[in-house]
């Protein structure tokens, strides 16, 4: 298992249900420390899937603790202290991707974040690999609606 | 806005990577783990067999030597015959050195002082291991008392180790390998001068400086190891 | 990720190869420029560790240049190596992989990708003493990236390379240089002039240079030798 990889796929994983660098850091390592405590995921096959679950199970519990952040905040008031300089592009994306189900999300950033391929994206999700394509398919419709809605907003 | 454009913006988006605390914790949890049996082992691997096969004709062809003759003098005829094994241990040790893989050698993860560290030992013990089944075999078959054994094969075997070490440790080219030859085998003419020697003066004073002479070899050796070790970052490189 | 030099400085009996260097190398390809002599084989091989400076200190996120956890993202081609003889291209490869910590699996696993690589998969079984130059120079490129390091020191490696093994090795680098910091010496301008992303130019012992190629608005080479004129 090559951790370097694996830690920043889970990375970026948690940084897209947190948004925030320095909490999907310490989940991830967190959700690393439980993995390698655990004994379930002997299974051969089975590392990934019980992996993110872990992981999805940690966001959840950071959502369910009150956060100022879930309120929806203007786009103009984001500066995410992680990048140099604010993308707007990017900020308008992040926004639209927290209004998608989390099914969708996470297909998005598994498939195209991550690059797992759909198989191995329905093994995490355990879905089929084609629903995993008609998710990323939904997925990109919404995300481009929202990005041509959201540009016609500013415009 | 095509899917292409929108997928490049998750990628670009989501490009997060690790961060200082996140390395430091890759770092701690891929620490490979490095057993002081595998470097030994390969070692050992490195080791030319050649080195290991002629070091152990060498003290049995002293060895034999007592049977075909039936020598009572037989230690002294091993110990004229040993310092060729020291020299062929101590040449190995200049292996790096030789082939020019100490630069690469000092760059990974087990350094080159822990390298050589292991390379002196498997030296060291090898030479130990066949003292230990020589001497008491010799002493006995030619009535000598242990201690005197130890001084009669010790002195000029190690004076062949310190000797080569410190050869190949300050001239790098291959003609110190003739140093080395000449070491060896002044150090073999000496155990059959001692025993002429024996018969005129005093047993009991040739033991004391065999003794001395013992113990200051055991001195120049260790230093002579120290220097072997340490010599690595602090070495002077040409310049070009 | 960072590799800071804080007042560098070797000193030897006769001579100060390296005065006083003070840089900071981040993530990208960094060319480092100067004449034979100008102190940039000192410079590597104080950052590899394999020479001690006289003052100051070398550290990379965190981690000191005698740290052996340092070593372990280290990947280090020198200007001029050798082989055991009868050592062929593969045991060279596992040889160092073992020394570098890799356990048996990872090492031979690691060693066919790198063979691939370099294009010295055909010739894997082959002693090196049948290499020509330009082989043996690949060689030395797969072992200095066998523990996929972080920080890859390349010493004067393009010397003995051909035109097409040149484009290659750019390539090479350019991916490289994605995500690592890589740090290629070199006295031939067109060879950073393509792939680094910032230029250190060393001159008598000391950096005379230190910026972005992309704020050079001239000919790479001709900055150079104005800047040496300057200095």
């Amino acid at each position: 298992m090559d951790l370097n990889a694996h830690y920043t796929k889970l990375l970026r994983f948690c940084y897209m249900k947190t948004g925030n660098m320095e909490t999907a850091e310490d989940i991830t390592q967190e959700t690393f420390l439980k993995f390698w405590e655990s004994n379930t995921y002997k299974d051969v096959g089975k590392e990934l899937p019980y992996l993110y679950a872990i992981a999805r199970n940690l966001c959840a519990d950071y959502y369910r603790r009150p956060h100022p952040e879930m309120s929806y905040v203007p786009l103009e008031d984001i500066a995410d202290e992680e990048q140099d300089e604010i993308n707007i592009d990017s900020l308008a994306l992040k926004e639209v991707m927290k209004m998608l189900p989390d099914d969708l999300k996470e297909a998005v950033i598994l498939r195209y974040a991550n690059d797992y391929l759909p198989s191995e994206i329905g093994k995490i999700m355990n879905i089929s690999r084609f629903a995993v394509n008609r998710k990323l398919k939904k997925a990109l419709q919404l995300l481009k609606s929202g990005l041509e809605e959201g540009g016609r907003n500013d415009g | 806005m095509t899917d292409k454009d929108i997928i490049r913006l998750v990628k670009d988006t989501y490009d997060v990577n690790p961060g200082v605390k996140g390395r430091s914790f890759i770092r701690e949890h891929t620490k490979r783990k490095i057993h002081l049996s595998s470097i030994i082992m390969m070692q050992l691997k490195e080791l030319n067999p050649l080195t290991i096969i002629i070091t152990i004709c060498i003290s049995f062809m002293g060895v034999l030597l007592t049977f075909i003759k039936n020598y009572s003098s037989s230690i002294w005829v091993c110990s004229s015959i040993m310092p060729l094994a020291a020299l062929i241990i101590t040449a190995d040790l200049g292996r790096s050195k030789r082939h020019q893989m100490t630069e690469l050698e000092m760059v990974t993860r087990f350094s080159l002082r822990m390298q050589k560290s292991v390379r002196i030992f498997i030296g060291g013990m090898l030479g130990l291991i066949i003292h230990a089944l020589i001497i008491p075999f010799l002493s006995i078959k030619s009535g000598i008392a242990p201690c005197i054994s130890v001084l009669a094969l010790g002195c000029p075997y190690l004076f062949t180790s310190w000797g080569c070490m410190l050869i190949t440790r300050k001239y790098h080219n291959t003609e110190s390998i003739y140093g080395c030859t000449a070491i060896a085998m002044s150090a073999a003419i000496i155990p059959i001068m001692v025993k002429t020697l024996l018969s005129q003066f005093n047993k009991g004073l040739l033991a004391t400086i065999g003794a001395v002479i013992l113990a200051s070899l055991f001195v120049a050796i260790t230093t002579e190891i120290r220097k072997y070790l340490q010599e690595d970052r602090n070495t002077t490189w040409n310049l070009n | 990720m960072e590799l800071e030099l804080k007042n560098i400085t070797k000193k030897y009996k006769d001579k100060e190869a390296v005065k006083n260097a003070n840089v900071t190398i981040h993530t990208g390809v960094t060319g480092l420029l100067g004449a034979n002599g100008a102190g940039k084989t000192t410079v590597m091989r104080m950052i590899c560790g394999v020479l001690k400076p006289t003052e100051g200190t070398i550290s990379f996120d965190g981690l000191n240049v005698e740290d052996e956890m340092y070593r372990d993202v280290l990947g280090y081609l020198p200007q001029d190596f050798g082989y055991y003889p009868n050592f062929k291209a593969r045991d060279f490869l596992l040889y160092i992989a073992a020394l570098k910590g890799l356990d048996k699996e990872s090492a031979k696993v690691k060693c066919e990708e790198l063979l691939k690589k370099v294009n010295l998969s055909d010739v894997a079984n082959k002693k090196i003493s049948t290499f020509s130059g330009g082989m043996k120079q690949r060689l030395g490129i797969a072992q200095a990236l066998i523990n996929d390091p972080k920080i890859i020191i390349l010493d004067e490696p393009t010397a003995g390379l051909d035109p097409k093994e040149r484009v290659h090795f750019r390539n090479m680098i350019g991916e490289l240089g994605k995500n690592n910091i890589v740090i290629l010496s070199t006295h031939i301008v067109s060879d950073v002039e393509h792939i680094a992303d910032r230029i250190l130019m060393m001159k008598d012992g000391e950096f005379i240079y230190d910026g972005e190629i992309k704020d050079i608005n001239m000919d790479l080479e001709e900055f150079y030798l104005k800047e040496f004129e300057e200095a």
